[in-house]
């Protein structure tokens, strides 16, 4: 049976393994290396394979964090898996010019985001649009009645998407120019409006996080979650693997009971 | 008949068609329930099912918007029954799919198919 591997992170090669820390499901971290790239990986068993847990998470992220401390390290999104080591392998060889760049240009970078929630009190927004539970009720069999509510459906989405793509400017006109880079995800979850990411230089922390106060108290009304700073995971192009899973549900219901708390 | 819609709804049947079989095709893959059960054991099965629910999504929704302006434009003619059995073809699709992402256990939002990314607005 193949060995499938986890893929963590790539290093510039120099940077020694947290001898503290192991990888997916504690097993033990092993090195790949290529020329001056080094692809940190763990066997990963498919017959484990579940709903992955928020312990999972931390500790996917324990170790890029602990191999940032140490070195230039370009974060793998949480789940990546690759058949076997050959895949790996081939994956970094094929990728590696690129891979180098990637690390010349985000190495001893960070993330910092913002998440802004959908607010139930836009929901009266749709209402007023015509696109309630109301206009679905003059059907003529349940045929209809599916599309027309699928129409609902659209209607709402291409609300909260426009709304997303003002709030994203309004974001950017003042935390961009504390930042490198950004990236705005459109309706990432369907509970979440907006994802922003911004790379930042270490040094810029302080004044984007000062940007981010004057932002959030001029728009009282958005609710807005700060994130970071991290490894710039939304930043970096990742390799051809196999992601697997979602965000787990555990995350997903902290996270709303953290909001929750805001109202 | 439905009208000066008819070659707008033979697409849209013919279309849907294809879909079906390629949800068929999906879940006759597996030779019976317990093998259905196990999907989620296979990697490569996990990926096709994300792969496959992500190309049937990607063409049902624009079938559908063109299926609601159907239903808007001809929902006061005589040709009602034929809307609503078009429609129900989609509601069985809708079940269809709710049954794959079940068997692979994959939810509507990892899809992320409303999803867009901007690069830096300036």
């Amino acid at each position: 049976m193949a060995d499938v591997r986890y893929l963590h992170a790539i290093t510039n090669g120099t940077t020694a393994l947290p001898p503290d820390l192991t990888g997916f499901a504690g097993a033990p971290l092993s090195s790949l290396n290529w020329h001056d790239l080094c692809a940190v990986t763990s066997s990963f068993d498919p017959a484990t394979l579940h709903d992955f847990t928020l312990e999972d998470v931390l500790r996917h992220h324990a170790l890029i964090e602990a191999l940032a401390a140490k070195g230039p390290v370009l974060p793998v999104r949480f789940a990546t898996v690759f058949l076997d080591e050959t895949a790996v392998r081939q994956a970094v060889v094929k990728h590696y010019e690129a891979l180098m760049a990637e690390l010349a240009r985000l190495g001893g970078k960070i993330e910092m985001g913002v998440s802004v929630l959908w607010n139930q009190a836009w929901q009266s927004d749709s209402d007023a649009a015509g696109i309630s539970a109301d206009s679905v009720t003059e059907v003529t069999g349940p045929g209809v009645f599916y599309i027309k509510a699928r129409m609902a459906k659209y209607k709402q989405e291409a609300l909260a998407i426009s709304r997303a793509r003002s709030v994203a400017r309004a974001l950017h006109n003042v935390l961009r120019p504390s930042a490198l880079e950004s990236r705005y995800a459109i309706l990432p979850r369907s509970w979440v409006l907006l994802r922003a990411s911004y790379l930042l230089e270490r040094s810029q922390v302080e004044a984007f996080n000062r940007a981010f106060t004057l932002v959030r108290d001029q728009a009282p009304t958005l609710r807005m979650l700060p994130g970071g700073p991290w490894p710039p995971y939304s930043f970096f192009t990742q390799l051809d693997g196999l992601k697997l899973g979602r965000i787990p549900q555990l995350t997903t219901s902290r996270f709303l009971g953290s909001d929750s708390l805001e109202e | 008949m439905i009208g000066d819609s008819q070659p707008l709804a033979q697409h849209l049947l013919s279309n849907l068609a294809a879909l079906h079989d390629l949800t068929r095709e999906s879940l006759g893959s597996r030779r019976s329930p317990a093998q259905r059960a196990g999907a989620r054991q296979s990697l490569v099965d996990l990926g096709q099912g994300v792969l496959i629910l992500t190309l049937i999504e990607s063409v049902r929704r624009p079938l559908e918007e063109q299926v609601i302006r159907l239903v808007e434009s001809e929902l006061e003619s005589r040709a009602q029954e034929q809307i609503e059995q078009l429609c129900q073809r989609f509601l069985k699709l809708d079940q269809k799919i709710a049954e794959i992402r079940l068997i692979f256990g994959i939810e509507e939002d990892d899809l992320i198919l409303n999803a867009s990314t901007l690069e830096d607005l300036t």
